[in-house]
């Protein structure tokens, strides 16, 4: 282990993390700020609505890249990876900050409790959801229309019992704690091998990794039930919670090689994650580039072949002229061009293709949230009128901001590297065949 | 082992470590010999740097056969589906493009596969019965422990003697010349028995099936599995020996009734009685919204692919049939529209209920699907359907 001692010198954010930070927060304030300030600046209803629904897919897609580093840590202890070694502690300092980008969600409490604006139609439906099933039976809507109607009001009373407030704020509690206790389990775990004397504390990571991997699984599929897929009360999708999870591994990876290459600009951990690390990086979001696109088909494939009203009129939404091109984006944008951008092994290892690629499917991620939570502002297979706009991408860029500010501020305290881990040697002597 | 008229094949020089064999290979790279190579008993990191070997080419002819998968996949599903053998699955459309793509994955996968198999074995000169460096006893340490690097006589730059004192002065364990045997051994004759027998008998299926197909033959087919082909049971309709009427099919004992098959009540069963169909829905058919809202549902699920939910007959499976129709692809009769005067005036609710047990024109029969209930239950809802297309007063 001395003869790293050289190479794990630069492995310390030293003053960086303070700096990084700082940027970090001011963008994220004046990008959240910007943002409230377009939604609420001509008191008009539709844009507010619309700003909370930015929102939420602006932090989905924060919440979902340190999910997806969650994993990225537990996975790594669970199979005993020795590639990822050096990378993992940025892994495990983006989740340590969970409960903190959970904190950025506590504003959604305002259009889920009161009735100022509606983003999740069933938390108001006293009221609106009878006022919605009576305007159907008024109007004179062809039948076809009007029998799904029916059957969406019938779903949505089905779901009552699971889908009401209530329930919905002890689930949150629910998910919070256990993000909290597993980011601070592996993240203190893994900075004590640091300095430890003996391997007890991998020992232990390791074997909590197996079960701490399926309440993870389970807590991501519920929250992206919970917050995502309700947004449409009567739609579901069973395979749902696997395509934001296939969604969030690609973003964390995605993420990994974009810190990792700002580090090394800085003069940062610059001997100890080579193109041997990046490609394996590359390959993961390659790889989970194509489960994305899987999982995201299938879903599709399905409820498209089946034909039921109650599931196609999700799909029929987000194919009407105001969501067609998005649609085209996702399935070009997010799978398609990177399937066959990241195939090759030279744009892996290449400096720059890279961290370039990450950037655009960190993007993609973000097109793939805004898909989901944003047509449902006004469904209809009709719809005309798309609403993005700088608001939305203002939103976007202050979760960013925010996300590096969490990250740098956590970066300071303790190497940048699991400096300790008994794979640490196999880790830099990696290479790839 | 060698024998006089032995011409040299090249020189082989044995290292035994895996430093020296790299940097034996830097330096055999550096003299400029082009036709030479190492051999190491597992993938040796570095190595291919070392010796500046450029990289394959096999991803692209891999890429491309990729690609040459999704398209056939594409030709062949549109082709089958849309033109060859145009057939209407629940009013899709005949050629579009969802439910081709697994196929399609699974082509590109297999394409892209076998090509990767098969272009390797290729590019690596494989199979290779012989070679010359495997008759060096040394040698078979290549898969254990030792590490070699052979450089061939054809090589411009080779002298045998020149070469291996070059590769001895790189360290090496130890320097042979190897030799390329002139006459050639000849095919074991129990191999070219063997190829003859496998071949004779690959060609008796084939030969077998060629003669079933073109000549008829008087003799009962041949069972595999004959009391699975031809099992101890009673089918309808057929014939035995166990009762006096020569019939495997029973009637019910004379006076009995099979459990939840008393079907007193005609109305409700055929929607006749008599020869006469009824007028209005039987009375022991409970009439509640619910059993409307019932109607409604069946509805949506069996008659509306067909009569469209306003009940017009157009249904997705009716525009379907009818472009086919238009090119000669099927015959079809529309659907009734059930607004139609005569639908809605003169056939009575018995009549509707036998319509839909026992199907008419093009329509099939829906007992087996329906239950009596459900299709009353859908009567209910045509009648309610057909009251609200109607003016208001009617």
């Amino acid at each position: 282990m001395s003869d790293n001692r050289n190479i794990l010198a630069d492995c310390q954010a030293g003053d960086l993390a303070g700096k990084t930070a700082r940027i970090g927060l001011a963008v994220g304030l004046l990008g959240l700020a910007g943002g409230a300030a377009l939604g609420y600046a001509g008191n008009d209803h539709e844009r507010q609505t619309q700003f909370w629904f930015a929102y939420l897919a602006a932090f989905f897609w924060m919440l979902t890249i340190g999910l997806g580093t969650m994993l990225f840590s537990l996975v790594a202890h669970l199979v005993g990876a020795h590639w990822s070694v050096t990378v993992r502690r940025l892994a495990e300092i983006t989740q340590a900050n969970l409960p903190i980008l959970c904190l950025f969600g506590l504003p959604l409490l305002y259009p889920l409790l009161t009735d100022d604006v509606t983003v999740w139609r069933w938390a108001h439906a006293g009221d609106a959801g009878h006022a919605a099933a009576e305007a159907g039976h008024a109007a004179p809507a062809d039948l076809g229309r009007q029998l799904a109607e029916t059957e969406h009001h019938r779903l949505a009373a089905h779901k009552r019992p699971y889908l009401n407030v209530t329930f919905l704020l002890i689930r949150f509690a629910i998910y919070g704690c256990v993000w909290w206790l597993l980011s601070r389990y592996y993240f203190k775990g893994s900075v004590k091998q640091d300095t430890a004397a003996d391997f007890a504390p991998t020992r232990r990571m390791r074997k909590w990794s197996a079960p701490s991997v399926i309440i993870f699984a389970l807590t991501i599929t519920f929250a992206s039930f919970d917050l995502l897929m309700s947004l449409d009360e009567a739609w579901f999708s069973t395979i749902f919670g696997v395509n934001i999870f296939a969604g969030a591994f690609m973003s964390c990876f995605a993420w990994l090689i974009l810190a990792t290459k700002y580090l090394q600009s800085r003069g940062r951990m610059t001997q100890v994650v080579t193109a041997e690390h990046y490609h394996d990086l590359g390959k993961m979001m390659f790889a989970f580039t194509c489960f994305w696109g899987y999982t995201a088909f299938s879903q599709f494939m399905l409820m498209w072949y089946a034909n039921m009203p109650e599931e196609t009129h999700w799909f029929k939404d987000r194919l009407s002229p105001a969501w067609l091109e998005w649609s085209w984006l996702l399935m070009f944008g997010h799978f398609l061009v990177p399937f066959l951008g990241l195939m090759s092994r030279h744009v892996k290892r290449h400096k720059f293709a890279l961290p370039l690629w990450a950037g655009y499917m960190l993007l993609m991620h973000w097109v793939d949230m805004y898909w989901i939570v944003m047509p449902n502002m006004n469904p209809s297979p009709t719809a005309e009128h798309n609403p993005v706009g700088a608001m939305d991408l203002l939103l976007l860029v202050g979760m960013a901001g925010i996300l590096v500010w969490a990250t740098a501020r956590r970066a300071a305290g303790q190497a940048l590297v699991p400096v300790g881990d008994p794979l640490l040697d196999k880790c830099l002597a990696h290479k790839n065949v | 082992m060698s024998g006089n008229n032995d011409r040299i094949w090249g020189v082989m020089a044995e290292f035994e470590s895996v430093d020296q064999i790299l940097h034996a290979a830097r330096e055999v790279r550096k003299a400029g010999f082009t036709k030479w190579d190492c051999h190491t008993p597992f993938p040796v990191h570095g190595l291919d740097d070392a010796m500046e070997v450029r990289p394959t080419r096999l991803p692209w002819v891999i890429l491309l056969m990729g690609a040459i998968g999704v398209g056939s996949a594409q030709l062949m599903q549109h082709w089958m589906n849309g033109v060859d053998y145009a057939f209407n699955i629940s009013g899709k459309p005949l050629i579009s493009w969802p439910s081709s793509i697994p196929v399609t994955f699974e082509m590109m996968v297999l394409f892209a596969a076998f090509t990767a198999f098969f272009a390797m074995w290729i590019a690596n000169d494989l199979p290779r019965w012989f070679h010359p460096l495997l008759r060096k006893p040394r040698f078979a340490r290549a898969t254990n422990d030792r590490f070699f690097v052979s450089i061939e006589a054809r090589d411009p730059q080779f002298d045998a003697q020149r070469t291996a004192d070059f590769l001895r002065g790189l360290h090496a364990a130890s320097v042979e010349t190897v030799e390329m045997p002139q006459e050639k051994a000849a095919l074991p004759s129990f191999i070219k028995r063997s190829i003859v027998v496998v071949t004779c008998a690959a060609l008796v299926p084939p030969a077998m099936i060629y003669n079933a197909r073109h000549e008829p033959s008087a003799r009962p087919p041949i069972n595999l599995v004959p009391d699975m082909d031809d099992q101890a049971k009673f089918r309808p309709q057929g014939e035995t020996s166990l009762f006096a009427d020569n019939r495997m099919s029973r009637s019910p004992v004379a006076g009995t009734v099979a459990r939840g098959e008393l079907r007193e009540d005609s109305a409700y069963w055929t929607g006749m009685i008599g020869e006469r169909f009824v007028d209005k829905v039987p009375a022991s058919v409970n009439v509640t919204p619910a059993l409307l809202d019932r109607g409604q549902q069946r509805y949506g699920i069996y008659c509306a692919p067909c009569h469209d939910y306003s009940g017009k007959g157009e249904g997705t499976v009716n525009q379907a049939a009818i472009a086919l129709a238009e090119v000669g692809k099927a015959a079809w009769t529309k659907p009734a529209s059930l607004h139609d005067e005569r639908i809605r005036l003169q056939v009575t609710d018995g009549e509707l209920f036998n319509t839909i047990t026992k199907g008419k024109n093009t329509m099939p029969g829906y007992a087996a699907q329906i239950g009596a209930e459900d299709r009353w239950a859908i009567v209910l809802y045509v009648r309610a359907l057909q009251l609200r297309q109607q003016p208001a007063g009617r």
